[in-house]
Order: structure tokens, then C-alpha cells, then sequence
């Protein structure tokens, strides 16, 4: 394996070398960026913090990309000298160094070909997204070929086969795609200069699996479609798609056969000063990976995208939404507007209020016959009507939010936010109680000269439920080239009241050009980080981090 | 150019039609046990040289469906008397007031009439389901590959000289099913003798019992829990508790506690539930 990577590497070199005496004038382009994460681990019973056999974890990262008219080519350098805590990493399948990602490209009168690894996403991301997201430790990636034509103006086609990263090696499903989408603005002449733009997609994904199941006749190849329509009129806009997919049996739905589908629909305007958007997602059934038996955030080639507000701030975003691939309906508001300035609301800066809403339930099931108990493996699993809404709440986030500029040096974020948590399905326990929270959030930043400001954050929440109120407090000073951060997270309200630890945290960092460092020492508490409705669970953890990134 | 293309499209859309339609998800000649418990009465007694042939049909009926089958030895009739205490064999008592109640104590019958060891029922508690051991094995088919419409989640714990057990009936299927349940503690591996027809020496004197049901926490026919016929949603539970004395009769660590629930009309066991003290 390593000597594959070193001839890649050596290859990657020789084609810059030779370009060098092929061209004399264009020598190509390399750029890339590189980051690590280091922590050093101290145990802390108190607050759950284990200490690791290595003291001292790390993650690294380092991209390089070549480019010389149209070709490019790069990879991606990863070590994980051991993975840090909280990222996926079962029986240490994350740790090591290695380059996973390479890939070149050539780009030839409307042809683009990528061979090695890639990236991409169809529509929305109903049955095919691949992406990464380093603070989840997620990384779908093909490895493969992918071809884009643009045949005609208007008329864009993507194919795609490839095997999806799996840690350090690849998964076992092959996943097969296709993507066209017709931009009617481009493809009518007589419509280009129309206000009213229409574009038209569709999708087809197919994976293949080799079935060696002893008890269920299970497919080989499964596949999914989707069809989707944008629309635009100067300020109004519609995203929508449409999802298919055949029976695909798999540990996340218990191995029943039920087709799946999946229904998006994102509508906004926006005018100045105004901003309103209005969406829901319907899924059933649209779990969807290239190996019927992964779990947790491996080997997924779609991604259901979020519909609720994917918080910020530490305390808002302490309990956030997980999608439910199996089932969910949701649907969310949100209205921002600008009170002008030299207004009563506005002041003399102006004001802007953001009103923002979301509720996400169950879809209603009912069994196939009466005999057969839902989620029955090796059976249809259950029924549902297309659209259909269960009674149990899932998540509900009612939040305001109100940013002002109080004067040349002031300027301030007022927060509240109102969370439901059905904690028993967004976490897969069972016996808790859901959670209900307020949340209030103060954020001020005052600046003593235009490169000296202090910010600080102020915030609470409360509940009755689960480990009770919390409080945050956070100064953050930036100097030109330099920033210090000091805050402390109090558990003050634990109804266990000997259990109610402070997680105090300090550091500081330098930013210079593409250039960032930071070193913090502190103590973080448990919980669940989420992007985009992918979550994991963080750790416990009390120690010294040390972050590096930089840009070339 | 475009003839190039539009191969190029034709091609991608042929290698693309990849859809395996499943119409029949269980492959032929497969057994799926969908979590049901089926629950077998063997009437039985130690003096009856028969009767280990229907130990023989239950341990044969574990080894094809394992966990699946809950077997309750109900020592009964004539062939459960002991002999006196100046007999060196056969004085050991694993009579039971519910197993002469079911089965009948000496010669007198009990609530299942006259019954000819060995004989059982298998998974519904009807008079008229009383069947010898033959047909165990094509009743126990009939139920293994449907599904339970209660699940239980049974605790059971020992303090002090009482056995506690609580008994969580939880919807599994809807259904407007009348129910009861009951509570048996049973015991394993009692060595003692046992008449044997079929064996060299006919007395064996070391031969051991399993699943023997040595007391109820709620009596025969247990209790009923659910007196009418309205919907039982998915996910609704009945939670039932009871205590026993404990006996120094009994050897704690081979005994079990199990529970079953029935349908007190059709008296069909829908789902039962065993815990092993030494697990």
C-alpha cells in the first residue's frame, strides 16, 4: 500500500517536473491547504474525561493540487497518530497516516473526466451525496471515473461509477449514477433574458452489492431515482425534488423490502430588507448506502438535507436535530427583515429581526396486515400514505433573533431560542424524558479601534429535563494578528447537586495571512455535535489542543 | 462529435438500469423465527417409563428451534407419587398444588380430566388441545414463524426469602385480545430417579429433570390482566408484579422464572418469557 502511494506521489511530482521543460512558460499551479488538530488528554472522573494510552492524539490533514491548463491532479496527505476521541474509529479502523484521496482531471471541449477520487452531489442530495466534513469525521468519497457533458447550452449530464471510502480502504458496494439537468433559460434563446428561470433534473443512482444472505433473498442492485424542478421569479424561488427508491433491505431499516421515498421542498423570498422562507421534507424509508450492513455516518451515498436551524451558539446548539432516514416529516419558517435605518426600530444603524421555526414529526405507519407487527424484517415493514404525518414529535426550535448596531464601536446579537427534544429517538435511548429548554443568548462586540475588539457572549438555558440549566460565559479579544478566548460553561442547575462542574476553558491563537494557530487548554463537556443532521457524540475531555491550518 | 456523444449517453443509461425487484424476501427452505416463544406443558411423572421419550421430543424440539421453545415439566398424576421415606428410590416429591390441580394428584383427575402419560399441550392451554407427544413438533411449526403480538420484558430477583418477578406486556401487534398472564418459577437439573422404558435399566437412579415447575406467583391460570376487548395500541404495556416464598427445597441457582401471557377467550399463549437465576 505504501509503495502505491509513493508512486503516486513520485508520479504527482514528474508531471510537474516534465511541464516544466514541456512549457517554458506555464509551469502549472499547485496550491493546497493543511490543518491539524492535536489534543493532550488529563484525566477528569468528575466530569467523565478518560485519559488515552497515547496522552497525545492527533488528526492531520494536508491537500495539494496541481493544475496546468486542462489538467489538474492532487491528493490528500491524512494521518491520525491516533484519531482523536469522538471521531468514528471502532477497533482503531481510523488510525494511520496514508494519502486516501487522489485524483486527476483533464477538462476537453465540454468533457470533463475525474479518475481516483471525487466528490459530488445530484439535486439536493436525496440519493446521492458525497461529500466530507472533517468535525463529524465523515468522508464519503468515490473512488472511481466521473464524466460531465455539457453536449449543448443548457444541457448538463454527469455520470459516475465508483466504490465509497470506507476509513482506509473502500467499501464494498459499487455505486453507479446519472445526473442530467436541462436549464430551459440557457437552452430557449427566446427565454434568456426572462425573469422567470427554469431548470428541470433528474437522477438515477444504482448500487450493487453482492447478496450472501442465508435467510433473505436480498437485491444485488438497488436503485433510486429522483426528479427535480427549480423555479424563479426575481425574488421568489422554488427548490423542489422527488425521491424513489426500490426495495434496499439494510440494518438501518431491519431488512424489510418497502420502497422508499423522499419529497423536498424549499420555497424564499427576498427583497431588501426582507427575507422570508418557507420549506418541509418528507422522508420514508431513504436510508441508502452502498453496504446494506454500515452504520452510524459510513458508506452513505445521500444526504437528506437539514430543515431545522443548524445553531451556532454553544448553548443552542446543545441539543440538535438528527435526521431520521427512516422516517420524518418536517417543516420550517423563517422570516428576516431590516428595520431601516433612522426608523423607531431601526436606530440610527439600522436593525435586522430573524424569526425562525421548525417542527419535525414521525410519519404515520401502519402495519401491512394484522399479523405482522411493524418493522417486521423480511416483510414490506409496515405502510404509509405519501405525506403522511405520525403523531410523535420529534423536534420542535422556535427562535429570535435581533442584531444591532448600537454605534460605530457596538454591535450586539440578542437570542432566544425554545427547544423540544424527543431525546429517546434523536439519541436511540429509551426511558428518557423529552427535553424542553430555553435558551437566551447576549452576544457583544465592542471595538476599541478598528483592529482591537472585544467580544463577549452571554448564555443560559433552562430546563427541568435531563442534566438541568447550564451557563456560558465567553471573552474573546482580538488584536491585530492575535486572539484570546476565555470561557466558562457551568452545569449550574444538575438536579444531582454534587455534580455541577464548571468547564473552563482558555487559549489563544495567531492568524496571520493563510496562517492560523491556536492552543487552548480547558475541559469540554459530553455531548452531540451536528452538521447538517449528521451528528456524533463528543466526549468528555480535559486537556491542551493545539490547532495548525494553513492555505497556499 | 455528437454521434460520440450521444453513444457516450445511450451507453451510461444502458449500464444504469440496475434494479433487482425482490417479490419473495425469504429464501426457500428457511426457517425465520420472529422472537415468538412457544410455550409446551409436559405432563410427566417420574414413575412414568414413557415419559422420557416426551423429554427426548422437547430436547430434540431445542436443539431445531433453541430459545424458542419454553418447556414446563408438570410432575402429575399416579406416576408423581413418591414412595415412602424407608424406600431407597423414588421418594423424592416434585408434586406442586398447580400441578395436581392441571394434572391430577394420585389417581384423582384434575382440570384437564383424565390424562394418559405422557401427554402436553402446546402453546394454547385448551382442554381440548391435550396432545401426546407426536404432534409437539407439528403444533410448534405452526406458531415458530409468527410473530408475537405482545412482547415481555421480565425482572426477577431473590432478597431475602422471597423470588420477586415484574412482568411488562408490551402491544407488539394491535389487537383487542381479553388477556392473562401467568408466572411459573421452574428448576433444572434435580438428579434424581426416573423410570425409563426404553433404557437398559429401567429405574436410573441419577437421571436428570429440567424445566421442572416447582411453584406460581399468580396460580394456575394466572391472572387476568386485560378483562375487556378494546384495542391494545402498539406500544401500550400492562406492568404486573408478584412475590413467592422461597423454599429450601429448591436450588436457586438452576431455577427460572417464567411468564406467559394468553388470550383468556381462545386461552392461546401469544408470548412468553423466561430469566435463568445463574445468568
Amino acid at each position: 500500500m505504501k509503495k502505491k502511494y509513493f508512486f503516486l506521489i513520485l508520479c504527482f511530482f514528474n508531471i510537474g517536473f516534465f511541464s516544466v521543460f514541456a512549457q517554458e512558460k506555464d509551469f502549472g499551479h499547485i496550491s493546497g491547504n493543511f490543518q491539524t488538530d492535536a489534543q493532550y488528554y488529563i484525566e477528569d472522573s468528575k466530569i467523565g474525561a478518560a485519559a488515552v494510552d497515547e496522552q497525545f492524539l492527533i488528526n492531520s490533514y494536508a491537500n495539494f493540487v496541481y493544475s496546468l491548463g486542462k489538467f489538474s491532479a492532487g491528493f490528500r496527505f491524512e494521518g491520525y497518530m491516533n484519531s482523536l476521541l469522538g471521531y468514528p474509529n471502532m477497533g482503531g479502523i481510523n488510525n494511520g497516516v496514508g494519502i486516501p484521496y487522489r485524483w486527476a482531471a483533464f477538462n476537453n471541449e465540454n468533457l470533463e473526466i475525474t479518475v481516483g477520487n471525487f466528490y459530488e452531489q445530484f439535486g439536493n442530495g436525496l440519493i446521492l451525496r458525497a461529500y466530507e466534513e472533517k468535525m463529524l469525521g465523515v468522508d464519503n468519497a468515490f473512488d472511481g471515473l466521473r464524466v460531465k457533458l455539457n453536449p449543448y447550452k443548457g444541457i448538463y449530464l454527469k455520470g459516475l461509477v465508483g466504490k465509497q471510502r470506507y476509513y482506509w480502504d473502500d467499501g464494498d458496494g459499487i455505486v453507479r449514477g446519472f445526473d442530467g439537468e436541462i436549464q430551459i433559460n440557457d437552452l430557449i434563446t427566446s427565454f434568456s433574458e426572462s425573469d422567470f428561470r427554469i431548470s428541470l433534473g433528474g437522477s438515477f443512482v444504482s448500487k450493487y452489492q453482492k447478496e450472501e444472505n442465508p435467510v433473505y433473498n436480498l437485491p444485488n442492485n438497488v436503485g433510486a431515482g429522483a426528479g427535480r424542478l427549480d423555479l424563479s421569479y426575481k425574488g421568489f424561488n422554488i427548490v423542489s425534488e422527488y425521491a424513489y427508491k426500490i426495495n434496499d433491505p439494510s440494518a438501518d431499516n431491519k431488512y424489510i423490502y418497502k420502497p422508499g421515498q423522499a419529497l423536498l421542498i424549499n420555497t424564499s423570498y427576498s427583497k431588501k430588507g426582507l427575507g422570508i422562507i418557507l420549506g418541509t421534507k418528507w422522508v420514508d424509508n431513504m436510508s441508502f448506502r452502498s453496504d446494506r450492513n454500515a452504520s452510524l455516518t459510513d458508506l452513505n451515498i445521500n444526504l437528506l438535507p437539514e430543515i431545522s436551524k443548524n445553531h451556532t451558539y454553544s448553548l443552542a446548539a446543545f441539543y440538535p436535530y438528527a435526521s431520521q432516514t427512516n422516517g420524518e416529516w418536517g417543516a420550517k419558517a423563517e422570516v428576516m427583515y431590516r428595520f431601516a435605518r433612522n426608523t423607531f426600530l431601526g436606530g440610527k444603524y439600522g436593525t435586522t429581526v430573524s424569526v425562525n421555526y421548525s417542527r419535525i414529526h414521525d410519519i404515520k405507519r401502519t402495519s401491512v396486515n394484522d399479523t405482522t407487527p411493524l418493522w417486521a424484517s423480511g416483510t414490506m415493514g409496515y405502510e404509509s400514505s405519501f405525506f403522511s404525518i405520525g403523531k410523535e414529535l420529534y423536534f420542535q426550535d422556535i427562535n429570535v433573533e435581533i442584531s444591532k448596531k448600537w454605534s460605530p464601536k457596538l454591535y450586539t446579537i440578542v437570542s432566544y431560542v425554545n427547544i423540544f427534544y424527543n431525546y429517546n429517538i434523536l439519541r436511540g435511548a429509551s426511558g428518557y424524558e423529552d427535553i424542553k429548554a430555553h435558551i437566551g443568548i447576549i452576544d457583544a462586540t465592542y471595538k476599541f479601534t478598528d483592529n482591537i475588539a472585544l467580544r463577549g457572549e452571554l448564555q443560559a438555558m433552562f430546563t427541568k429535563q435531563d442534566e438541568g440549566d447550564w451557563g456560558l460565559l465567553l471573552l474573546e479579544l482580538s488584536i491585530p494578528s492575535w486572539f484570546f478566548v476565555v470561557m466558562d460553561n457551568w452545569n449550574y442547575g444538575n438536579p444531582d447537586t454534587d455534580n455541577r462542574p464548571h468547564y473552563l476553558t482558555a487559549g489563544f491563537g495567531f492568524v496571520k495571512g493563510g496562517n492560523r494557530i491556536q492552543l487552548t487548554y480547558g475541559k469540554q463537556r459530553a455531548g452531540v455535535m451536528c452538521v447538517g443532521g449528521v451528528c456524533r457524540t463528543v466526549p468528555a475531555s480535559n486537556g491542551f489542543a493545539l490547532s495548525i491550518s494553513s492555505t497556499f | 462529435m455528437k454521434t460520440k456523444y450521444i453513444a457516450i449517453i445511450i451507453g451510461l443509461l444502458i449500464f444504469f438500469q440496475s434494479c433487482d425487484k425482490i417479490d419473495n424476501p425469504i429464501k426457500d427452505n428457511v426457517l425465520v423465527w420472529n422472537n415468538r416463544k412457544i410455550v409446551i406443558y409436559d405432563f410427566t411423572g417420574h414413575k412414568c417409563g414413557n415419559c422420557p421419550e416426551a423429554h427426548t421430543t422437547i430436547k430434540n424440539l431445542i436443539n431445531i428451534y433453541g430459545e424458542a421453545i419454553v418447556p414446563i415439566g408438570i410432575h402429575c398424576t399416579y406416576f408423581a407419587v413418591p414412595n415412602d421415606s424407608s424406600s431407597n428410590e423414588y421418594t423424592y416429591d416434585f408434586r406442586t398444588d398447580i400441578g395436581d390441580y392441571l394434572g391430577g394428584r394420585n389417581d384423582g383427575m384434575g382440570f384437564y380430566g383424565e390424562i394418559y402419560l405422557p401427554c402436553g399441550l402446546v402453546n394454547n392451554l385448551s382442554v381440548e388441545n391435550i396432545s401426546v407427544k407426536e404432534t409437539w413438533a407439528t403444533q410448534a411449526a405452526k406458531y415458530i414463524s409468527t410473530y408475537p403480538e405482545f412482547l415481555i420484558e421480565l425482572q426477577s430477583e431473590v432478597e431475602a426469602d422471597k423470588i420477586s418477578c415484574t412482568v411488562n406486556t408490551v402491544t407488539n401487534i394491535e389487537n383487542n385480545r381479553k388477556l392473562s398472564l401467568v408466572a411459573f418459577l421452574l428448576e433444572d437439573k434435580i438428579t434424581q430417579w426416573q423410570t425409563d422404558y426404553s433404557a437398559e435399566t429401567r429405574d436410573i437412579e441419577n437421571y436428570e429433570h429440567n424445566h421442572v415447575l416447582r411453584a406460581g406467583f399468580n396460580g394456575a391460570f394466572g391472572e387476568e390482566i386485560k378483562s375487556d376487548n378494546n384495542i391494545s395500541t402498539i406500544g401500550s404495556e400492562i406492568k404486573k408484579s408478584y412475590t413467592l416464598d422461597l423454599s429450601t427445597k429448591w436450588d436457586i441457582a438452576n431455577c427460572s422464572v417464567v411468564t406467559f401471557v394468553y388470550d383468556t377467550d381462545t386461552k392461546e399463549i401469544l408470548q412468553a418469557e423466561v430469566v435463568h437465576f445463574n445468568e
